[in-house]
């Protein structure tokens, strides 16, 4: 057993609004250059619908993530001799089409349009060309259901006899928003992919970057990543992707998409992993034991001979006491309520999601509408939203899991409605679920009043680890060309063939920081 | 002062906003009526105010038309109304001066012989129409103008409006309103817009000052959605030309009281104010009995069959001095929030020494000074005026009151406290909830809680509204009213042109989930979000059948204007509607209708104004006119349009 | 030999042989972040499919052509028994098809670069450089081929290639290229000027060629502890 521990996340899709405040955030703070317009680290889909890019569940068609090859896991679009015959041309990658033409509008005309016949507009142009561009697709075009009568027939997760459960028509209409953001997988195909080895995962925190320095444009990994979440930089020919917003992670903080997050759905919390057996959990042979194949990668941090090998293997105690706070520990394995976002693409993805309640349809109209509402479970698999929809997103097809999870945030519902109504909630309610009352209160807690630092629970980065704190002396966050002070002018001072006297170790090629004035030592 | 739905400090915001340190009483108007007439609208309303009267009725409303209403409105003082005479009320004090008598009655002398009339009954006549405009804070042409096209073609006189409608018919027309054959266009002789953005109303208007955003000044900001007062601060300046409100304001004071010295002077102006709720005016016209004194049905009394009359001395050169300094009204005549004096004494000290002083006066010169008056003037924002207030309520109900707000009795918020954290409001007379530390607003607690007697004519919740309009209407208890009969009026809106496929759908227009109104519908990331401009919503059954796709582009329209934008088609439409997120304006990616070959418009192109007249029911009881309160809205959604596909390119 | 004829065969080669190594470790020290292939496959990818594989299969023949013809001494061939008949066709031949799959995969992708506006708008001012030096080197090299192949028969093995090794032993023989066609000593020329901005320009992908990527474990993880480099975006 090697003990790792990942920074991982949570979203609550009962409780998503689709306002895509999250969305914004992302991109005012990553994407909003040249080459990176549009992408959107994070993006929100509205379901059923094809989602951004164009159907990106659907690896038959994108090939993206692993599968089982004589027992073996491979890349679905190949190994590496077959990222060397496609270096030229990688017939799975998906063109800016797939995604959208970014653009932007000719606001200037607005104020300098001469005097014309007609009140002058705005004309959409496109954000790469600066021509005028009609408009055909964007990263949201299925907005609340918008074209799904043309678009969301083609939803991937329309298969297996749900297509006929689906009826896209006014009284049996259903939706729930989808935000996504990478994974920060334990299994990465991406980083599979990459020829250059410029990806790579973190051992400290799990999160998955591309070095920019290193990335030489082979943009295998765009389309290794089933869940489409490393980008193409068309104008710096380099990939790029979410970044788990690392800098504020490692100060203890919150990823902005989470930090700005309205309805507050989202969780950021330590999870321990047994990095030794993510091959094998990876690797088994049906689909639908992905799941508990991925959660039995992950370790009890109550267990003290799991905190011991954690310490053996280097995680700091501060880690370890978030990881026994953790929010995603315990939605995700304790209470069993959040799965995880297609595990049949066999990258064990970190980021899982609880599933929406929705209305039970069967209490509307026919059959079923004498019943008591109150007693939500037989009625479970009549709601409005097919399990077998969630089931095939969230649980490669199995329904079991996702009946789980929504009786119990059904359970939770009527024992909560009980002791709002000052009624003792009867404790056979929480035992028909497999839950303890004082369970059902915690899940509660943490799913409906938890306050920011019970919803984020994040260590901070040890930076001393590695890294000599003496060398940083002086390194600050202006560090760039032509940056204020003695910063910018440092970075321009540099030896250009070798590594500064002064540098931290190894750093030979200046990785971007400072360097202290009279520090003398060599760096340990 | 920016507000969502709700001012929370509403006693200082109206001292300072209707300058009421300075003289009262202020002009208001409500505007749906205001516009009803002023854009022409009224001249296309084809049903007469009886249409919806119950058989059961009295006949009050027989043979009216909705202008007749508002005119009467006027004249008994229910609503304000301005422009208010057909002559400029400078003049008529001043004729009043010289004939020896005092203001008001000599007006009502005039009235009686009918040698002035009030503007409501001629706003076609030129003398009647309003001249200048000075938007703010709103979109009017690109967001709320109700009969949009209306608006382009006879305020702003602009050539392409999109009107196609047909004007009443002589047995359609009002009685008491005069009826010019031809309807004047372009009335408006400068309309200046101050925003920050080239909105809709920007791009129509003859001067546009270049406003700073929310992050390029200081300001206060409450809402209804939360309990906080909080400010906004200049994180930069405003750049390049832009400036302030507070600046522009106090720029175009100084100008003018330089140009007053030799153009105005000192004049006396008279304010025809209505009767108002929360005062003994509410007793004025009792019974719900409606006595017109043009008629003869009684006499011309102010401020108890007609308006008010007030003669308010104004110093025109001294408008920018007034401006710079809070006015002694402050605490002579303290403020009145639902009738309840709160009387800032101590306060107007604490003003000299944090603001400092202006001709011995506290000084107004900075907006941070307005923002620290504000906080000081209202009892949601100054513990001891809350209790002061409740005290007043006391001696009125009998009933003690002012432990409600003893805990925060010696709560002061600064507009420095402000600037720290959002800070939460103290329960204060100025509204009915009860806030406390362990409690969050709720309206009327401090009625069903404390017993406070609603402001109502019963003192109590009241159902039954006994006024002869609407016992006429046969609303005199609530009931269900079906949606407007449009087409059975107006006739089908299809084009009839041969071969297209057109169908009408009743249009809605909810709110956006991106946007406050127009705000942040051109923004690039909100754009980007969706389909990149305005769109019309359409169920894929109403699609299928006028051989609309996705993303197509469509025409909506109707005889009140025509609007071009893409159709998004959604089996989450019911069919029959047809629905635009309301306020996308139309300054980006709107091409040029076929229909009209004008630019497409907002969508309020397609609606008009229609006023409803128990709307303008005033100078009885709880329907008496209060700022923000009760009055007539736009009633613009009960709408029928027809849609059909664009044939070609879209044209720009 | 003429000044010129020191200029173009002695100074020149090592003026741009300098350029070329301090410019390379420059950039690799100092620039990574824009050492990249700057792939335009998101933008566009028919005339990519045909124009890139075109031209890089080309460009792998010519660059073995050119090893086998420059830096393999004549003796060595002469030496396994290869004829100088054999070698002359099989220049010609593999050489000449190898150059013509060159030459359409560049003018694909030119014509690709310049008149599709998303390609267009990715075009750096390096490119502007880059891409006529590339193209007259091409276009020269394709008439050394059929000119000075075909034509009137050159045996370049004579001279431009012992020359050219010999700029690298410091003994330049700069009188061996006198008096070679010009076609021959143009194609050099402006070799050595593609040689001399190469390190500036896209070319530098070109040491990219990801070897490693064949014996390297799936997943690549770093740590903090014993870091050797920082990590980056």
């Amino acid at each position: 057993m090697q003990v790792r521990a990942q920074i991982a996340m949570v979203m609550n899709l009962d409780k998503c609004i689709g306002c895509h405040t999250c969305s914004v955030t992302c991109k005012n703070v990553w994407t909003n250059r040249r080459g990176t317009e549009y992408m959107w680290f994070n993006d929100v889909e509205t379901k059923p619908g094809v989602g951004y890019p164009k159907q990106w569940e659907n690896q038959e068609r994108w090939k993206g993530g692993w599968e089982l090859k004589g027992g073996k896991l491979r890349l679905k679009a190949g190994g590496r001799l077959r990222k060397f015959a496609t270096l030229f041309f990688n017939p799975e990658l998906p063109t800016l089409d797939d995604y959208y033409e970014p653009w932007t509008y000719d606001y200037e005309t607005l104020t300098t349009a001469p005097t014309s016949k007609h009140q002058p507009v705005a004309q959409p142009e496109s954000q790469v060309t600066g021509r005028p561009l009609d408009l055909q697709w964007g990263p949201n075009w299925e907005d609340d259901l918008a074209g799904a009568p043309e678009h969301a027939r083609l939803d991937p997760n329309l298969r297996d006899g749900v297509e006929e459960q689906v009826r896209l028509e006014y009284e049996k209409a259903f939706m729930f928003y989808l935000p996504r953001i990478c994974e920060h997988c334990l299994n990465p195909s991406c980083v599979a992919s990459c020829p250059s080895g410029a990806m790579y995962k973190r051992v400290e925190d799990g999160i998955v970057l591309v070095d920019q320095e290193q990335c030489r444009s082979w943009r295998m990994c765009v389309s290794g990543c089933p869940y489409k979440k490393v980008y193409f930089n068309w104008s710096t020919g380099k990939a790029e992707k979410c970044t788990l917003c690392y800098p504020r992670i490692e100060a203890g903080q919150p990823t902005i998409c989470s930090e700005t997050c309205v309805g507050k759905i989202r969780y950021l919390g330590v999870v321990l992993y047994d990095a030794d057996r993510v091959q094998e959990a990876a690797s088994v042979a049906d689909e639908k034991d992905l799941l508990p194949a991925q959660l039995s990668l992950f370790l009890d941090p109550d267990d003290p001979e799991v905190r011991e090998q954690a310490r053996r293997d280097g995680i700091a105690e501060d880690w370890l006491d978030a990881a026994r706070r953790s929010p995603v520990y315990a939605l995700a394995v304790k209470h069993r309520v959040a799965l995880p976002l297609h595990p049949e693409y066999r990258t064990l993805p970190m980021v899982w999601y609880v599933p929406p309640l929705s209305p039970v349809m069967s209490l509307v109209e026919g059959p079923g509408s004498e019943a008591d509402p109150d007693d939500v479970f037989p009625a479970i698999d009549e709601l409005r939203i097919p399990i077998e929809y969630l089931a095939n997103m969230l649980t490669a097809g199995d329904p079991e899991p996702v009946r789980v999870s929504l009786r119990r945030l059904a359970a939770m519902r009527g024992w909560t409605r009980e002791k709002n109504l000052g009624v003792d909630p009867d404790p056979a309610l929480a035992a028909a679920v497999g839950m303890e009352p004082r369970e059902i209160d915690a899940m509660f807690r943490l799913l409906a009043v938890a306050k920011y630092d019970e919803r984020y629970v994040i260590p901070q980065t040890h930076g001393e680890i590695g890294l000599s704190p003496y060398a940083r002396q002086g390194a600050c966050g202006l560090d760039f060309e032509g940056g204020p002070g003695s910063c910018g002018a440092l970075e321009k001072a540099k030896d250009p063939f070798g590594a500064e006297p002064l540098a931290a170790p190894g750093d030979g090629r200046g990785g971007g920081s400072n360097v202290a004035f009279l520090d003398f030592r060599k760096a340990t | 002062m920016s507000a969502q739905e709700k001012v929370r400090p509403i006693s200082g915001w109206s001292t300072l906003a209707f300058a009421l340190d300075w003289n009262r009483p202020p002009r208001q108007q409500a505007t749906s009526p205001f516009w009803f007439l002023a854009s022409d609208q009224f001249r296309f309303q084809r049903t007469r105010a009886d249409v919806y009267s119950t058989p059961l009725g009295n006949g009050a409303l027989r043979g009216m038309h909705v202008a007749d209403c508002n005119a009467l409105a006027a004249r008994l003082g229910w609503m304000p109304s301005y422009p208010t005479f057909d002559r400029n009320p400078l003049d008529l004090t001043r004729e009043a001066a010289e004939a020896g008598m005092e203001a008001p009655a000599y007006v009502v002398e005039r009235l009686k012989a009918q040698e002035l009339r009030f503007a409501a009954e001629d706003p076609d006549a030129p003398e009647n129409f309003p001249r200048v405009l000075t938007l703010w804070r709103a979109n009017l042409l690109g967001s709320s103008s109700k009969g949009h096209e209306y608006f382009l073609r006879h305020v702003l006189g602009v050539e392409d409006a999109a009107v196609r409608n047909v004007e009443a018919e002589p047995d359609q027309r009002p009685t008491d309103v005069v009826w010019h054959d031809e309807a004047p266009t372009g009335k408006f002789d400068l309309f200046t817009t101050i925003d920050f953005r080239m909105n809709g109303s920007a791009l129509y208007s003859d001067v546009v000052l270049p406003a700073a955003t929310w992050y390029e000044k200081y300001d206060l900001s409450s809402t209804d959605l939360h309990p906080f007062v909080h400010s906004f601060n200049q994180a930069v300046p405003p750049p390049w030309e832009a400036k302030t409100d507070f600046d522009i304001f106090g720029r175009v004071a100084e100008r003018f009281s330089e140009l007053a010295v030799e153009h105005l002077g000192t004049r006396t102006d008279l304010v025809a104010a209505p009767l108002l709720h929360d005062t003994p005016d509410e007793l004025a016209q009792p019974f719900g009995e409606v006595r017109d004194w043009k008629r003869g049905e009684c006499e011309p009394v102010p401020g108890k069959t007609m308006p008010k009359l007030v003669p308010v001395e104004r110093d025109y050169t001294a408008v920018y001095r007034k401006w710079r300094a809070l006015g002694p009204l402050a605490e002579q005549l303290g403020s009145s929030a639902k009738g309840i004096p709160l009387k800032p004494t101590v306060e107007i000290d604490q003003l000299r020494a944090a603001n400092g002083e202006i001709d011995g006066r506290p000084a107004l010169t900075r907006d941070v000074h307005m923002c620290e008056a504000i906080l000081a003037l209202s009892g949601v924002t100054n513990g001891r005026l809350a209790v002061e207030g409740f005290k007043g309520l006391e001696q009125r109900t009998g009933t003690r009151l002012a432990d409600i707000a003893e805990e925060h009795a010696d709560v002061r918020i600064t507009f420095g406290d402000t600037q720290v954290q959002p800070r939460k409001v103290l329960a204060s007379p100025e509204w009915s909830g009860m806030e406390s530390r362990e409690r969050r607003y709720n309206p009327f607690t401090i009625n069903v809680e404390r017993n406070v007697p609603f402001r109502t004519l019963t003192g109590r919740q009241q159902l039954y509204v006994e006024h002869a309009w609407m016992l006429e209407y046969g609303e005199a208890l609530p009931t269900y009213r079906p949606p407007l009969n449009v087409l059975g009026v107006v006739g089908t809106q299809l084009s009839g042109e041969e071969g297209r496929k057109e169908l009408h759908v009743r249009w809605l227009s909810p709110h956006n989930k991106w946007s406050i109104h127009s705000e942040f519908q051109d923004n690039l990331h909100m754009l980007t979000l969706f389909r990149g401009g305005p769109v019309v919503w359409l169920s894929d059954v109403d699609a299928r059948e006028i051989e609309i796709a996705d993303n197509d582009w469509c025409e909506v329209f109707n005889r009140n204007g025509v609007i071009v934008a893409r159709a998004v088609v959604s089996h989450r439409i019911p069919p029959g509607i047809g629905l635009m997120y309301h306020s996308q304006d139309r300054h980006v990616n709107v091409p040029l209708s076929e229909i009209t070959e004008t630019r497409g418009g907002t969508d309020n192109s397609v609606t008009r104004i229609s006023l409803k007249p128990t709307h303008l029911i005033g100078g009885y009881a709880q329907l008496s006119y209060g700022f923000n309160y009760y009055g007539p809205t736009g009633t613009q959604r009960d709408e029928m349009v027809a849609v059909r596909k664009l044939l070609g390119k879209p044209v720009y | 030999m003429s000044r010129a004829d020191t200029f173009f065969w002695v100074l020149l080669p090592y003026v741009t042989l300098t350029s070329f190594v301090v410019g390379h470790v420059w950039r690799y020290r100092r620039d990574g972040f824009t050492w990249t292939a700057r792939s335009t496959q998101l933008l566009e990818r028919r005339l990519l499919l045909v124009g890139s594989y075109a031209f890089h299969l080309g460009i792998l023949g010519v660059i073995g052509g050119h090893i086998l013809g420059i830096l393999i001494p004549n003796g060595w061939t002469d030496a396994i028994g290869v004829s100088h008949d054999l070698y002359h066709w099989v220049a010609i031949v593999a050489g000449g098809a190898a150059g013509v799959l060159l030459s359409l995969g560049a003018i694909v992708l030119v014509y690709r670069r310049l008149k599709i506006d998303r390609i267009r708008a990715t075009t750096l001012r390096s490119d502007w450089v880059m891409y006529p030096l590339l193209l007259v080197t091409i276009l020269l090299g394709m008439l050394c081929t059929f000119v000075g192949g075909l034509v009137d028969e050159y045996d370049y093995r004579e001279t431009v290639s012992p020359w050219f090794r010999s700029i690298f032993t410091l003994q330049p023989k700069g009188n061996l290229m006198v008096d070679a066609p010009f076609v021959y000593q143009a194609h050099v020329t402006i070799a050595w000027l593609l040689y001399a901005v190469w390190p500036f320009t896209r070319l530098v992908h070109v040491w990219s060629v990801p070897v490693g990527y064949l014996a390297r474990s799936p997943i690549v993880y770093r740590a903090k502890r014993g870091a050797t480099r920082t990590a980056l975006r």
